[in-house]
């Protein structure tokens, strides 16, 4: 009778452990998952992302882009850090989804400056930023991945 | 201050006298006794001995003391010892149930003219309630009006051996004196080494002895009475006086069947020619009867003749009141062994003395059916009419279809005193023949289950063919079912390889039907269902966490098997209730890799991760496969029906995209932008996850490794048809 009592009991509990060891779903918050795309997850080998400049426009039109333009790369890190291909330092955040704010050191002008940009879009491989000039234009910059 | 010093004085005093002879202070009040005493005194009320107690002096014993005993309780007394019950406070020695202590040893000489004195007292539930050891000496022994009754000891109720053995003339003798003592339902004897002696005069009188069941074998022997000892022709100076006593309802029992087998009164051996047994109430008035229940020459010429004539037509009213008499209700004579069928109308009950039946209980037990052990007691009404010592009973509580074997027991009697007076019992030797019988049956069945299951054994191990043994059982009994919970863990290219619990386990619930090929070979069908899911950040390898991919498929399997069993299958003893087996199977299995992206559950195979819809050359993957297993079980089985176990099986899977990650080049990030994929921002995302830079390698790097999983878990299994 004991006996029995145990094997129930034994297998009970493992029927109740397996059920709970199950593997639960986490899901990632939409503006986490958007600092993910932008700057990596931390993990190994996804510490940084850089973007490099792909295409420009203002007001809808394509602007003609020079071969340094180009070249340009916009480097951010998981932990917040910044800097681009023209050696400027900075630091980035993204408080409000859609919303990457930056704050910038210009090496050459010696000059730090904070700048706003809306994503318009985000993937694993592109990168849509749009902002409004200081003449009233609006500029949309695209980027592609290049790690 | 001379006062002072006398107080001092007075104090130092006492206290030496307390500690030099450690007295009875100690033990006054005391609940457990333990240890060595040279005085005890036990006073009223409950006391514990639940170890060896040993009294060099005297032992007092007062009246209203309870003293305890468990097992291995003894309490050995080497001087005098005085027990001074009354009849309205007795003294109680009692064993403590389930853990039944021994009783009380009178051992060693103790010259000092001491007594051993016992009166009023109850000895109960005791293994050997008075031991008088080889070798013991007191001036005299009178144990007067006390009660043994129930001592569950199967050795001795009082167990007198010799003194200390003297070839000189020793003028001195113990009288040895039992008298007015009830000795009922006891499992053993009053045994004396020697009755007949040149030290001790026994003198036995006015006592009871009834119900008393003497445990022996089949065989009636000398020892296998109420009352037996030996009477030698030599060194015997004094004849035992045994008279006035009354022998009724005592028994044989068969200790290996538990039936009783034969009336038990008095035995004895030795060289005497005969020994005085006269003037006792020997259960019956028949000579020929009462003969059945002495162990004497009638039986064996190398033992005396007892001679019990006259012997009295009833007991003598001084004696422990007891109903020594049974009859039906007309008056006719019933027999003790009779075996009840049909219900009673009454009967008609006589005793020694007064008998006070205003609180008794008249109860039926008996048998609910023909054949098992089910056994139910009712209480019974009844009328009674006294007539003097004769009591009629009627019974108006109506029996009839409920009748089956039983016996009828009147209990919760009491003498004009208030004292315990025995149940009485009728029809409780049929019974317990008839409860031999049922056991008798069960046992030979229970043989022919172990001798038929070990037949199917054909312990042959040598031969393949014993291995898988044709059985006979019907095509229906071979089935059994079994439904199985536990967890699935998946162990495939997006897994942590160097431990298995790192992975996730989700839950898997499933369902089996086995079916016996032969006695130790069985074919299965299995559907499973769970889920399997993973992610590369388990893993200890830093490429995988580099990769960052992770996905959740459910799944759905149809499993064919054969199993082999280590144990015949369709054998049920209760030495092999545990039972492992081994099997090999096929897997049929759907699956669906998915995977979160930006809060979004996506199907991966339509997205061509792997570039199955960017690269023309390319297909998209099956989300069907087959694949095999191997399995293993440990099955312990409740009943021939019913078993309950522990399951283990590892699964490889033809197709290497249960996870989604196929042994594919990363696509380019352009032919996915140029493909028809509807969703092309996941298939990007899950195509590389970590957007890392991985030219020329392949998305099942670094290892490359195939898919498989494992499931663990519990199952409960059932045979559908018995």
């Amino acid at each position: 009778m004991k006996s029995k009592f145990i094997i129930y009991s034994l297998f009970f509990l493992i029927a109740i452990s397996a059920i709970l060891s199950c593997a639960k779903t986490d899901t990632i918050p939409a503006l986490q998952f958007q600092k993910q795309l932008l700057a990596g997850t931390g993990k190994y080998q996804n510490t940084l992302h850089s973007w490099q400049l792909d295409s420009t426009k203002i007001n809808g039109a394509n602007v003609l882009l020079t071969n340094t333009q180009k070249n340009f790369k916009k480097t951010f890190l998981f932990d917040g850090a910044y800097f681009d291909s023209d050696n400027n330092l900075g630091k980035w955040e993204i408080t409000t989804i859609n919303k990457l704010k930056q704050t910038i050191i210009y090496q050459s002008l010696n000059r730090q400056d904070s700048v706003v940009y809306d994503i318009v879009s985000i993937n694993a491989a592109q990168l849509n930023l749009s902002i409004k000039l200081s003449n009233g234009q609006t500029a949309i910059y695209s980027f592609k991945i290049s790690n | 201050m001379t006062r002072y010093l006398k107080s001092i004085k007075n104090i130092t005093i006492t206290m030496a006298i307390m500690v030099l002879a450690n007295i009875t202070i100690d033990a006054i009040g005391q609940d457990t006794l333990a240890g060595d005493y040279n005085l005890l005194v036990i006073k009223s009320g409950l006391h514990v001995i639940k170890e060896t107690v040993t009294v060099k002096g005297k032992l007092e014993i007062q009246a209203g003391a309870k003293i305890e005993f468990m097992d291995p309780g003894i309490l050995i007394c080497e001087g005098e010892l005085k027990m001074a019950g009354t009849q309205n406070d007795n003294i109680e020695i009692y064993g403590k149930p389930m853990s039944e202590g021994i009783g009380i040893v009178i051992r060693g000489v103790d010259n000092n003219a001491s007594i051993v004195d016992i009166k009023y007292s109850i000895f109960k539930g005791l293994q050997l309630p008075l031991l008088f050891d080889f070798g013991w000496k007191r001036s005299s022994v009178s144990i007067a009006n006390n009660y043994f009754i129930k001592n569950i000891g199967k050795t001795s109720v009082i167990q007198v051996l010799n003194p200390p053995f003297n070839l000189n003339i020793d003028s001195t003798k113990i009288d040895f004196k039992i008298e007015h003592n009830l000795f009922s339902d006891n499992n053993a004897a009053v045994y004396f080494e020697d009755l007949k002696s040149d030290h001790v005069q026994v003198l036995i009188t006015g006592n009871t002895f009834y119900g008393n069941r003497i445990y022996g074998f089949k065989n009636y022997n000398i020892s296998t009475n109420v009352l037996y000892g030996r009477s030698d022709e030599v060194y015997a100076k004094f004849n035992p006086f045994i008279e006035n006593n009354s022998f009724s309802f005592n028994y044989l029992v068969d200790n290996i069947t538990d039936t009783i087998v034969h009336i038990s009164n008095f035995g004895v051996y030795g060289s005497s020619k005969v020994v005085g047994f006269k003037h006792n109430y020997l259960g019956s008035e028949i000579k020929s009867q009462i003969q059945k229940g002495i162990y004497d020459q009638a039986i064996n010429y190398n033992v005396p003749k007892v001679d019990f004539e006259p012997f009295l037509n009833q007991p003598d009213a001084l004696n422990p009141a007891h109903v020594y008499l049974i009859r039906k209700i007309d008056n006719s004579i019933l027999a003790d062994t009779l075996f009840i069928k049909e219900p009673w109308k009454g009967f008609i009950l006589k005793s020694n003395s007064e008998v006070d039946f205003s609180k008794a209980v008249l109860k039926y037990s008996f048998f609910k059916d023909d054949s098992s052990f089910k056994k139910s007691d009712t209480v019974l009404k009844y009328d009674i009419q006294p007539n003097g010592l004769e009591t009629k009973f009627t019974i108006t509580s109506n029996l009839v279809g409920l009748i089956k074997a039983g016996f009828y027991t009147l209990s919760k009697l009491m003498d004009k005193n208030g004292a315990y007076v025995p149940d009485v019992k009728l029809g409780y030797i049929a019974y317990s023949n008839e409860l031999r019988r049922r056991n008798l049956i069960t046992e030979a069945l229970k043989v022919q289950n172990v001798m038929d299951s070990v037949k199917k054994q054909i312990p042959q191990k040598d031969s393949i063919k014993t291995a898988f043994q044709k059985i006979e059982t019907p095509f229906k009994k071979r089935f059994e079912i079994e439904v199985k919970t536990g967890g699935a863990i998946f162990l495939g290219t997006i897994s942590n390889k160097s431990s298995i619990f790192g992975n996730d386990m989700n839950m898997l619930l499933g369902v089996n039907v086995n079916y016996s090929l032969f006695s130790n070979l069985s074919a299965g069908l299995s559907i499973e269902s769970f889920k399997l899911s993973n992610s590369d950040n388990k893993s200890n390898n830093n490429e995988q966490i580099a990769r960052g991919m992770s996905f959740s498929t459910s799944m759905l399997s149809i499993s064919p098997s054969i199993n082999y069993d280590f144990t015949d299958i369709n054998l049920f003893t209760k030495v092999k209730k545990i039972k492992p087996t081994v099997g090999v199977g096929l897997d049929i299995v759907s699956f669906n890799p998915t995977a979160m992206y930006n809060g979004t559950v996506y199907n991966l195979q339509p997205l061509g991760t792997g570039g199955q819809y960017a690269d023309s050359t390319k297909k998209p993957y099956s989300t069907l496969t087959f694949g095999y297993f191997l399995n293993f079980k440990i099955k312990y089985q409740l009943n021939i029906s019913n078993s309950v176990g522990v399951h283990m099986s590892y699964h490889v899977s033809m197709s290497n995209y249960l996870d989604d990650v196929g042994p594919d080049p990363y696509p380019s990030i352009a032919s996915l932008l140029k493909s028809k994929i509807a969703n092309k921002d996941a298939a990007i995302y899950f195509s590389n996850p970590t957007a890392r830079n991985v030219l020329g390698q392949y998305r099942n790097s670094p290892d490359g490794a195939g898919d498989s999983y494992l499931n663990i878990g519990v199952f409960y299994s059932r045979k559908i048809f018995k």
